[in-house]
């Protein structure tokens, strides 16, 4: 090495300064949720999404929609839609795409995920609409793309409960929003807590005492204003419906949504 | 199956390299570096299952460093990079001389081509010799000593560093 290499040599490691930042493996292995999650979120997931999310969010407290809710496309899926998920793109690793479960007994749905070469978490939760062993829920979500041995947690339904039939137009309830992440590279994530809380009875109240009763019982609340079927005539300002139904369990803390006849 | 604990563990042991690697080779940029060796490493990860059983996944990841850099030739940053300030001088900067060093080097590295900066940093900065340095880039012998070669006769024009290369009183 000539003299004027050296002294390159030297520069170079003496003036390349030290890194600002370190890289983390968990940022390489599992992609972050953003543009490319956008391009996976086809109207198909919609129904599975509708339901997985509303669980694992905690929106609603553990509690399934009616048919019509179950199979209505989300609003905001249909515009993202896009092409299929490919088994190639940016998942590092080994990956296969995650098996639809949902509604399914959960001795199926476990060997389901096993033949895929993924792991099962089980949960269990409340459903006033499925019949009991049934999935309810799942994550990462049906057509993720998954490390291989990835656990896929499951929300199995425990007990039966009764319920108040819940007359409102799919499209006035709360829809979940989140882009479902492409590359769960890590595990799915297990529901929050056990459902341990009864619910309250709200229906008929007028809508504050309503809330407050909510509160109390250790829930926090949304309301949703429209109009009451015309078979079952409500007092403006009441609650004429509510999610989950009284008498369920639900965990602490969970949302509950009151369906409030308008107030004139 | 995959084996996440050893990744993590490589990517903590090679971080700092890998990111000093990649600024030489995105002309200190660290924004951009940090891309790079993320990408890499990216690329590293999807073949972790045979890339942990190699005797030296360090290499590999360096060769898939300076590889993804060259693929990336005609991406963002081989382009020049417009500056709207004017250079600083030594004597300007008192006490700063270290700083002042390194923007003249990367004022320097971004005067050479993609090619030559890998070739610069496989050399000089992680000191592989001509042979290594061709295996790295796939590239031959000949190749690496012609870029070398260009890469210093274009070093020494660079004010700033043509003092340290000749005289080498740097810092």
């Amino acid at each position: 090495m000539s003299t004027e290499e050296q002294r390159l040599a030297w520069l170079l490691k003496n003036a390349v300064p030290e890194p600002p930042v370190q890289l983390s493996a968990d940022e390489i292995t599992a992609p972050a949720d953003g543009s490319s999650a956008r391009s996976w979120t086809t109207p198909s997931l919609a129904a599975a999404a509708v339901v997985a999310i509303g669980v694992t969010v905690g929106l609603v407290a553990t509690q399934t929609a009616g048919p019509d809710r179950a199979t209505a496309p989300l609003a905001g899926s249909s515009t993202l839609g896009s092409p299929s998920p490919q088994a190639s793109a940016t998942c590092p690793g080994r990956t296969v795409i995650v098996p639809n479960v949902v509604g399914q007994s959960m001795n199926g749905a476990e060997a389901v995920i096993q033949d895929a070469g993924l792991t099962v978490g089980v949960h269990f939760g409340v459903s006033a609409h499925v019949p009991p062993g049934t999935v309810l829920a799942q994550s990462p979500t049906a057509r993720s793309l998954a490390v291989l041995g990835v656990k896929v947690e499951l929300e199995i339904a425990s007990a039966p409960s009764t319920s108040t039939a819940v007359p409102v137009d799919p499209a006035t309830g709360p829809t979940a929003t989140t882009p479902l992440s492409p590359c769960q590279a890590a595990a799915g994530t297990p529901p929050r807590a056990t459902a341990t809380h009864p619910v309250p009875n709200v229906v008929g109240m007028m809508a504050n005492q309503a809330m407050w009763d909510v509160h109390a019982a250790g829930f926090t609340a949304t309301q949703v204003i429209t109009a009451a079927p015309a078979s079952r005539p409500v007092p403006p300002g009441t609650v004429f419906a509510q999610e989950p139904a009284a008498g369920s369990s639900a965990r602490p803390g969970s949302a509950m949504i009151l369906y409030v006849a308008p107030a004139s | 199956m995959t084996e996440p604990a050893d990744f993590a563990d490589f990517v903590q042991r090679r971080s700092g390299a890998l990111l000093r690697a990649a600024w030489v080779l995105t002309s200190g940029d660290w924004a951009l570096a940090e891309d790079l060796a993320q990408t890499a490493l990216g690329e590293v990860w999807r073949r972790w299952d045979r890339v942990a059983g190699m005797d030296a996944p360090d290499a590999y990841a360096h060769k898939v460093l300076v590889n993804t850099s060259l693929r990336w030739r005609g991406r963002r940053w081989t382009g020049e990079i417009a500056s709207a300030e004017l250079p600083e001088y030594a004597a300007a900067t008192g006490g700063f001389q270290q700083v002042d060093v390194r923007e003249s080097l990367r004022r320097a590295l971004r005067e050479l081509t993609a090619k030559q900066r890998a070739v610069i940093m496989l050399r000089y900065f992680e000191d592989r010799t001509e042979a290594e340095t061709a295996a790295l880039m796939g590239c031959s012998v000949g190749t690496v000593k012609s870029q070398g070669s260009k890469a210093l006769a274009r070093l020494r024009l660079v004010p700033g560093l043509a003092d340290i290369l000749t005289e080498g009183t740097a810092a």
